[in-house]
C-alpha cells in the first residue's frame, strides 16, 4: 500500500475541497432551510424556475412571497392588500364642452395638414412631371427681393390629381439631408389655375458641418402675385413664389414639364 | 486627435440612450407579421400622475397639493383634468385616439428607481428576477426577432436570441455619432468587441442624419414601423421625471420641470403620429414609469417617490377616449402607507391588453409566459372595446 500516501499527497487539496462542498450543499439537498431567512426563501421562490421546494417552504412558513412581501403576518397582509385587484374599474368618458371640442378638432393633427376646400384643384387626365430648382429670395437689401444663384433643393415633381410627389433632395445641410422630409412631409396640390398650394417642411437656413441641426419650418404655399402658373393643358414651365420669413422666401422654378408615364 | 473627446466609457454610456426599435420580421423566420405595432415611452424618474391627469373632482386634491396642481388644466370630464403641457394629447383625446389609466402601477412598492425600472422593463414578479424584458418575450411569442438601435439591448426588449444591436441612439454632447471615432475604437479592439464597434460605425455612417431629440426619434421610429417590413415595436426613454424639487415654478403651477417633461412626452406622441402616418390606425403607444409621487407636496415645491401613477395611451387602435380607473381617493386613509396614491389597477394588465391588441397574442399566454402571472386580470375590454 505504498501508493496511497503518494495519491493522498497530491490529491489532498481537491479531496478536502470536495468534502467541504459536500458538507455545505448537504442542507440544500436535504431541503433543510430552517436557517434561512424568510426573505431568502421568497427570493428563491421568485427567482428560480424550478422552485417547488422553496414554494413548499414558503407555504409552510405562511409567507406571502407572490406579492414581494416576505416578513411577518402584518407585512404579509399589507402586501396582499396592495396587489391591485383590477376590480370595480370605471371608464370616465370624455365630456369636453362643445367649444373646447371644436377648438381641439379644428387644430391640425399633422404639421403638413392643410385645408384645400377653398381652392379649386386641378384634375389631371395624365400626371405631369417637371424638373425643379428651389432658390432663396433674400429681402434684406432689395424690397423686391434678390434671387440667389444657388439651389436650396432640386429634383423632380410629379403632379397628379391626388397630390404632388417630390423626388429630389434638399441641399441645406443638417437635417435637410434626410430624404424623408421631401418624401413624407409634403402636402401640396396644384389648383385649376396652375398654382401650387399646401403645406410642407421647409429648410430656410443652411447648416454647416459641425453646426447644430435645426428642425424645418412648416410653411404654407399660397397664391402669390409674382408666381407664373403652370398651364396644365400645355405644360412647359412655371415659377412659384413663396413667402417664408421676413428676410427670405423662396422661388420654385419648374422646367421641362411634360406628361408623365410611370 | 484633439477631437476625440468621447472615450469608450462615454460611448458605452450613450448606449443607454433614447430609441430602440424591435420586432423586424425576418425572412424564413416570421410566420406572418401581426398587423399592429406597439411603442413604449419609458418615463424615467417616476412621473407624477396626479399632476398629469389631476383628479379635479376629488376634494382632497387641492387640500393636499394646491401649490403644484396645474391651474390651466383641460377638464376632460367632471372628475379628471389634463395637464396643459399635453396639448397634442388633448387633440388626440378629442378624436377618440387617446386614453389614460389612473391609479395604476406595477406591483412594486419599495420606491427605488433602480429596482422599479428593472421591474417595469423586466415584467417579472420581483426586481431582477428576469433576464429578459416583457416586450422582448412578447415579440418572441409572436415569432418576430427584435433589433435595437442601441449599443446595449435594453432589458425591456431582451428576449429572442436573434435580437441584435446596431446603433448608438445618441452620444452625449454630440449632435451626431462620430463614425470615424467609432471606427478607430473598433481598430483598437479585437474579436467580438471589434465586430460590435465596426457595426456601430457602419450604422452611424448610414444614419448620420437621424436627429437625436426624442420627438424626432419618435418620428424616425414611426416611419420605420410604417414600412411593410418595418419593426413592430419601439421604445423611447424620456428622463428627468424625478421631481423632488421645483416640480412647478413658484407662483406658476403650469410651468416648471414637470411641465417641460410632459411637453416632451407630448412631442414624442406627436412625433410617432407624424412618422406612422396611416400605420397610426394599427398602432398603440403607452407610457411606463417606475412609480408615482407622493400625494402631498414637499417643502421644495416637489414630490417624493410614491406608488401609483397614470399610464397614457394613444393610437388609432383605441376605440374611445376617457380615463379608466377604480379611483381609490386621496384621503389619508385611502393612501398607500398614508402618503402615496394607492394602485387599484395592475399596469401589467394594461401592458398585456396592448400586447394582445398589437401582436394578436392570447391573454392567457401573455399572462403566463410574458408576465409570469397566470391569474393576471384582463382589462382589454376597458381599453379597446
Amino acid at each position: 500500500m505504498p501508493q496511497l500516501p503518494f495519491i493522498y499527497h497530491y490529491c489532498r487539496v481537491p479531496i478536502i475541497l470536495s468534502a467541504s462542498l459536500s458538507l455545505l450543499t448537504l442542507p440544500v439537498l436535504a431541503t433543510d432551510m430552517s436557517g434561512w431567512s424568510d426573505k431568502a426563501v421568497c427570493r428563491l421562490v421568485a427567482g428560480q424556475a424550478d422552485n417547488a421546494v422553496y414554494l413548499a417552504e414558503a407555504q409552510r412558513r405562511e409567507l406571502g412571497c407572490s406579492t414581494g412581501g416576505s416578513g411577518n403576518g402584518d407585512k404579509q397582509q399589507s402586501a396582499q392588500k396592495l396587489l391591485p385587484k383590477n376590480q370595480g374599474i370605471v371608464i370616465y368618458p370624455l365630456k369636453l364642452n362643445a367649444q373646447t371640442q371644436q377648438r381641439l378638432l379644428s387644430k391640425p393633427i399633422d404639421q403638413t395638414e392643410f385645408n384645400f376646400s377653398s381652392y379649386q384643384l386641378a384634375v389631371f387626365a395624365q400626371p405631369i412631371t417637371c424638373q425643379f430648382n428651389l432658390r432663396r429670395v433674400v429681402y434684406e437689401h432689395h424690397v423686391a427681393g434678390q434671387v440667389e444663384n444657388w439651389n436650396m433643393a432640386r429634383g423632380r415633381m410629379i403632379l397628379t390629381t391626388d397630390g404632388v410627389k417630390i423626388e429630389g433632395r434638399w441641399r441645406m445641410g443638417g437635417l435637410s439631408k434626410d430624404s424623408s422630409y421631401l418624401k413624407h412631409e409634403v402636402n401640396l396640390r396644384l389648383t385649376k389655375a396652375g398654382h401650387l398650394v399646401g403645406k410642407m417642411a421647409y429648410f430656410n437656413m443652411s447648416i454647416e458641418e459641425g453646426e447644430v441641426p435645426e428642425k424645418p419650418l412648416y410653411i404654407e404655399l399660397k397664391l402669390h402675385n409674382r408666381s407664373q402658373p403652370l398651364n396644365i393643358h400645355n405644360p412647359k414651365k412655371a415659377e412659384f413664389w413663396t413667402d417664408v420669413e421676413d428676410w427670405a422666401g423662396g422661388v420654385w422654378q419648374l422646367t421641362r414639364c411634360k406628361e408623365y408615364t410611370p | 486627435m484633439s477631437k476625440l473627446t468621447a472615450g469608450r466609457r462615454n460611448l458605452l454610456k450613450a448606449g443607454a440612450a433614447s430609441l430602440f426599435l424591435a420586432g423586424m420580421p425576418i425572412s424564413g423566420f416570421t410566420k406572418g407579421k401581426p398587423r399592429g405595432s406597439i411603442s413604449v415611452i419609458i418615463l424615467e424618474g417616476g412621473m407624477d400622475g396626479l399632476a398629469a391627469i389631476p383628479p379635479i373632482g376629488d376634494a382632497d386634491l387641492m387640500r393636499m397639493r394646491q401649490a403644484i396642481s396645474p391651474e390651466s388644466y383641460l377638464p376632460l370630464n367632471d372628475f379628471f383634468g389634463l395637464h396643459p403641457s399635453l396639448q397634442f394629447y388633448a387633440q388626440l383625446m378629442a378624436r377618440g385616439q387617446a386614453s389614460a389609466v389612473h391609479a395604476t402601477a406595477f406591483p412594486y412598492t419599495k420606491r427605488s428607481h433602480f429596482e422599479g425600472q428593472n421591474m417595469i422593463e423586466g415584467g417579472g414578479l420581483s426586481p431582477f428576477s428576469e433576464k429578459t424584458g416583457w416586450l422582448g418575450r412578447a415579440l418572441d411569442l409572436a415569432g418576430v426577432a427584435g433589433r435595437s438601435l442601441s449599443l446595449d439591448m435594453p432589458l425591456i426588449l431582451r428576449g429572442h436570441h436573434n435580437n441584435d444591436n446596431f446603433y448608438p441612439a445618441s452620444i452625449r454632447g454630440s449632435a451626431r455619432p462620430k463614425a470615424d471615432l467609432v471606427e478607430m475604437i473598433a481598430m483598437g479592439h479585437q474579436m467580438d468587441a471589434a465586430q460590435i464597434f465596426t457595426k456601430v460605425a457602419h450604422k452611424a455612417k448610414e444614419n448620420e442624419q437621424v436627429p437625436r431629440d426624442p420627438a424626432s426619434l419618435a418620428t424616425y421610429a414611426g416611419r420605420a414601423m410604417a414600412q411593410a417590413a418595418g419593426p413592430l415595436a419601439s421604445v423611447i426613454r424620456v428622463a428627468n421625471f424625478d421631481t423632488h424639487a421645483n416640480q412647478v415654478e413658484e407662483g406658476d403651477p403650469d410651468a416648471g420641470r414637470l411641465a417641460r417633461q410632459l411637453g416632451v412626452v407630448d412631442d414624442v406622441i406627436a412625433g410617432y403620429r407624424r412618422g406612422l402616418g396611416s400605420a397610426w390606425n394599427e398602432a398603440i403607444i403607452l407610457t411606463l414609469t417606475e412609480f408615482g409621487r407622493t400625494v402631498a407636496v414637499n417643502g421644495t415645491l416637489g414630490t417624493d417617490h410614491g406608488y401609483a401613477s397614470v399610464g397614457l395611451l394613444a393610437g388609432g387602435t383605441l376605440s374611445s377616449s376617457g380615463v379608466v380607473a377604480n379611483w381609490p381617493g386621496l384621503g389619508k386613509k385611502d393612501q398607500f402607507e398614508q402618503r402615496d396614491l394607492m394602485a387599484t389597477i395592475d399596469y401589467r394588465s394594461v401592458c398585456a391588453a396592448c400586447l394582445e391588441k398589437s401582436l394578436g397574442l392570447d391573454h392567457g399566454l401573455i399572462a403566463h409566459q410574458v408576465f409570469r402571472q397566470p391569474d393576471l386580470p384582463r382589462v382589454f375590454e376597458h381599453l379597446f372595446t
